[in-house]
């Protein structure tokens, strides 16, 4: 965090009284109203040129049985209030907490599993009260002890694992009561034009403490009359068929899976939920139901691995979680198959392979805070585990706590950008729907992303910039256009503008991915940068942007980097032939950690293990390409896509 | 803390009757040891409850139940624990201790809260207090400005200076020019942004920013405010309070509010009674100009 009044020295601003002549140079961009990125978004009305909406599609309250036992017993009123900017008291700290720039919209995602059912017990009059208040889960519950909330937690946990909950926190009727409660708080909660809440819930499947997560979204103001969870099964096609009964009968519906990072490698598998190589049915059927994926939240980055992207610089970032999800759980064992970078580039290889591409993901981030905060800033960070690390010592302490992880091992939440004409329920929700999204590690990165095959190299200089780049191409999240016959390669506009309360940008890149001879292939292109740096005239390389923290007094200074970033870049190596998949990662001049201001707080060293200093990222939404059928070789076998055993 | 007779004043009170039925109803819910109510002076009473209880945690554990001698073994625990509990408190040991005295506290404070449940307003009264406090029910304030930016990333060292100068030039004016783009760059962020409360200009400027903005004298052109973008030059046209909603549109709202207000005044005043009933005496060698006032919560 930078103050203000920092700043200054920062930018090297001294006040003085001098010639008046230098002020008034003219600026050939001067005179327009908005931001280039962003015309028309101070205009009123809807807006053909989308504005971005910033928010929250992953968040649990006291609804969440997990959250209640550990200790959290804010509400959904309370969660919706804090994103829309109130100060709210955490009930875990009796800390008010608040947001520095609140968001747009927010969803809360319960999870569907016992959805509700522990609030319940602190209302002596509830039907559940009166049949539970012997059950011995209950009790621990209700002891108001932290270390009896976690034993009570560990056995939901064996309930939910194995998918045999007790009737009591099951039982039907109280579930449907409470998820009417649920959608009549984001009802009352949502301002339309102001404020959008969408309602949704969390499916929570995890084959042996493997994390299948899909949180659901409903366009409507009702959702559905009891929510899917894996009670009623833990297999995503199944719940397939469960949406589509959905849609069936008059309801817009999607998904949007998390955590692959978690799955062991089942989340991107190669197979289906039986163990059978992915076919052209599935292949064409999941994309229907799941239209993004939550690259960043507090259990860690699904972006990349650095096994899996040698030649990435800055694909370690936000991994230290090692467990996997429940009491005990073991430590992950398998990379492949959980990463969305592998998985975008593994559905190209489907596309060529099978004619259909299952990962068509959208890029989305998000908090899976269990305290009812999305507290995306950094250095405004209070702890996403009920009382487990709701002060800065409990935070700090190193203990093994949530899953066995130290909670300096979870990372602050991230946001999610969604370009919309309005802040409306069914804009974000069709924004969403139409993958015009972009996740963030937490900051207000604003991130534009276009391709089109005939981009002008100064397009991005214009103040017609955008009305232009959707003329004359696709936004994040589409297909490019047929290649026209003339065109030689694929064009990308790309801008970003850094989130004013958090550090300056420190370079975009675009990651390509393709398919070659039945492998997949990834190479990353750094597009434009701050500080005029020249690439390494050998290497190509260009040199990092530098360090400005001060680590002990948890603080830095935005001399380096730049307010915003844009440019067009035309693929070099682009090869007609071969499937590709595009996106943009911003990154930002490293600052201080959380963990590095909570030990500034203490009068600490900050702990180790994880990173003192981060560069916070945002990651667009891919464009994909995909070639003329009569252009396309396909390689005899496809060793990532088809073998069956892994 | 209190001494024998004051503590038998006490329990002659009303109030201290109130609470301990309070008191009463907590430990039913398990947010006091339900187990204390089972000893007297020198007996430990190990319920069948508590055996189940035992036996129950262990089989969680273990997947298995207790043996006899591991029952015997955590029923030997459990009895010692007890034992040195009671043995604690007649030697004293919960006195001077911080945490626990702050816990208890805290208790009789959340206590203080949840008994003193007022009953729902009259129309009279809650028009009467929403006509006394409309504030916290009055939508935000919304600013109408003119600004100039002047981005570091173009001008460098110069931006301070360049800065000072289309400064000293507007202020001359004194007054927004129509075309204000020979003054600063634009590109980043608008140059004119009407009717826009605090919430909706830090979506664009930052928190940095609006902080500042809030202080500024209207109808004057004021500099450098600072944002995480650069320097601004800053022109605010008009800043309009809205009127109040109508009673009738939020009465829900209002009442939760004045009910929210009573409870904590009620819990306040309770702990200010019992404040009252002691004689504070404060020892200090430097002499304190006035002795704090004791604050309800603390």
């Amino acid at each position: 965090m930078t103050s203000v009044a920092t700043w200054a020295r920062n930018r090297k601003y001294q006040a003085s009284r001098c010639a008046l002549a230098l002020a008034l140079a003219a600026n050939p961009l001067a005179g327009s109203a908005d931001s280039l990125g962003e015309p028309g978004r101070d205009a009123g009305g809807p807006n053909p040129l989308n504005n971005v909406y910033f928010g929250e599609q992953h968040l649990h309250t006291q609804n969440s049985p997990d959250a209640y036992a550990m200790g959290t017993r804010n509400t959904p009123d309370d969660a919706y209030r804090f994103a829309k900017g109130e100060a709210i008291k955490k009930n875990t700290s009796g800390e008010m907490v608040q947001k520095k720039t609140p968001y747009d919209w927010v969803a809360i995602t319960d999870h569907a599993e016992f959805m509700g059912v522990f609030p319940q017990l602190s209302d002596p009059s509830s039907a559940l009260m009166k049949k539970g208040k012997d059950d011995p889960i209950v009790k621990k519950i209700l002891s108001g002890d932290p270390k009896q909330g976690q034993e009570a937690f560990a056995e939901i946990a064996v309930q939910l694992t194995q998918l045999q909950p007790s009737p009591l926190f099951n039982d039907p009727d109280i579930i449907r009561g409470v998820w009417k409660n649920a959608v009549a708080s984001a009802n009352k909660h949502y301002e339309p034009g102001k404020f959008t809440t969408l309602i949704g819930f969390e499916w929570t499947s995890i084959p042996s403490n493997q994390n299948l997560h899909r949180n659901i979204f409903f366009r409507d103001d009702t959702g559905p009359a009891v929510p899917f969870s894996a009670f009623d099964s833990d297999k995503p096609e199944e719940l397939w068929v469960w949406m589509q009964s959905q849609r069936d009968a008059g309801k817009q519906v999607f998904s949007i899976s998390h955590n692959g990072n978690l799955s062991n490698g089942l989340m991107f598998a190669p197979r289906n939920s039986e163990g059978n190589p992915i076919d052209l049915a599935y292949a064409q059927k999941r994309p229907k139901y799941e239209v993004a994926t939550e690259i960043i939240q507090t259990k860690g980055q699904s972006d990349t691995h650095p096994a899996l992207s040698p030649n990435d610089e800055f694909a370690g970032f936000e991994q230290q979680y090692s467990h996997l999800i429940g009491t005990n759980p073991p430590v992950l064992g398998r990379l492949n198959y959980s990463y969305v970078r592998e998985a975008l580039i593994n559905g190209v290889g489907y596309q060529e392979y099978l004619g259909a591409n299952p990962f068509k993901l959208g890029i989305v981030a998000g908090a899976d805070a269990h305290t009812a905060f999305s507290d995306n800033e950094e250095s405004n960070y209070s702890g996403v585990h009920g009382l487990v690390d709701a002060t800065t010592k409990t935070r700090m302490s190193g203990a093994a706590q949530t899953a066995g992880e130290s909670a300096v091992n979870f990372g602050s939440p991230g946001a999610t950008g969604v370009w919309a004409p309005e802040n409306t329920r069914e804009a974000i929700f069709d924004g969403i729907a139409s993958r015009e999204t972009f996740g963030t590690s937490g900051p207000l990165i604003r991130l534009r992303f276009f391709g089109g095959w005939d981009y002008s190299k100064n397009l991005v200089e214009k103040d017609s910039f955008v009305a232009g780049a959707y003329k004359g191409g696709v936004p994040m999240g589409q297909d490019l256009p047929a290649k026209p016959d003339k065109a030689k390669a694929p064009s990308f506009a790309v801008w970003a503008l850094k989130d004013p309360d958090s550090g300056n940008l420190d370079r975009i890149q675009i990651i390509k991915g393709w398919y070659e001879n039945g492998y997949p292939q990834e190479k990353i292109y750094d597009v434009a940068w701050s500080d005029k740096r020249k690439p390494d005239p050998n290497t190509g390389k260009l040199p990092p942007v530098g360090n400005t923290v001060d680590i002990k007094n948890a603080s830095y200074e935005n001399s380096i980097g730049d307010n915003e970033l844009m440019t067009v870049w035309t693929d070099p190596d682009f090869k007609p032939e071969h499937h590709a998949v595009y996106y943009v990662r911003v990154l930002e001049i490293p600052t201080p950690r959380w963990s590095t201001y909570d030990a500034k707080a203490m009068g600490i060293e900050p702990p180790a293990g994880v990173a003192a200093t981060i560069q916070e990222r945002a990651w667009s939404s891919p464009i994909w390409y995909t070639p003329d059928p009569g252009l396309v070789n396909k390689a005899a076998t496809y060793p990532h896509l088809n073998q069956v055993s892994n | 803390m209190s001494s024998p007779n004051r503590f038998g004043r006490l329990l002659r009170d009303p109030l201290i009757h109130f609470l301990l039925i309070g008191v009463a109803i907590y430990a039913t819910y398990g947010l006091l040891d339900p187990t204390a109510e089972n000893d007297d002076a020198a007996t430990i009473t190990v319920s069948q409850e508590e055996i189940q209880s035992i036996n129950e945690q262990w089989t969680r554990l273990w997947n298995r139940p207790p043996t006899e001698e591991e029952l015997a073994s955590m029923l030997r625990k459990h009895v010692r624990t007890r034992i040195l509990y009671k043995e604690a408190l007649a030697m004293g040991l919960d006195r001077d201790d911080q945490v626990i005295e702050r816990r208890l506290a805290q208790k009789v404070e959340l206590l203080s809260r949840s008994l003193v449940v007022p009953e729902p307003p009259s129309d009279e009264i809650l028009v009467a207090w929403y006509t006394e406090n409309p504030d916290q029910f009055r939508a935000a304030d919304t600013y109408t400005l003119s600004q100039v930016f002047l981005d570091p990333d173009r001008r460098g060292d110069s931006t301070g200076a360049d800065a000072a100068a289309a400064l000293g030039a507007l202020q001359a004016m004194d007054r927004v020019p129509e075309d204000l783009s020979a003054y600063g760059d634009s590109g980043i962020v608008g140059s004119y942004y009407a009717g826009r409360d605090s919430t909706q200009l830090s979506k664009v400027f930052g928190s940095g920013f609006v902080n500042q903005l809030v202080t500024l004298e209207p109808r004057r052109w004021h500099g450098p405010v600072l944002s995480g973008y650069g320097v601004h030059l800053v022109y605010v046209h008009q800043v309009t309070k809205p009127e109040p909603p109508a009673l009738a549109d939020i009465r829900a709202q209002v009442e939760e509010a004045w009910m929210l207000e009573q409870v904590e005044q009620r819990s306040a005043a309770f702990i200010d009674e019992l404040v009252e009933r002691y004689d504070v005496v404060v020892e200090a060698t430097e002499v304190p100009l006035t002795v704090p006032p004791v604050q309800a919560g603390e």
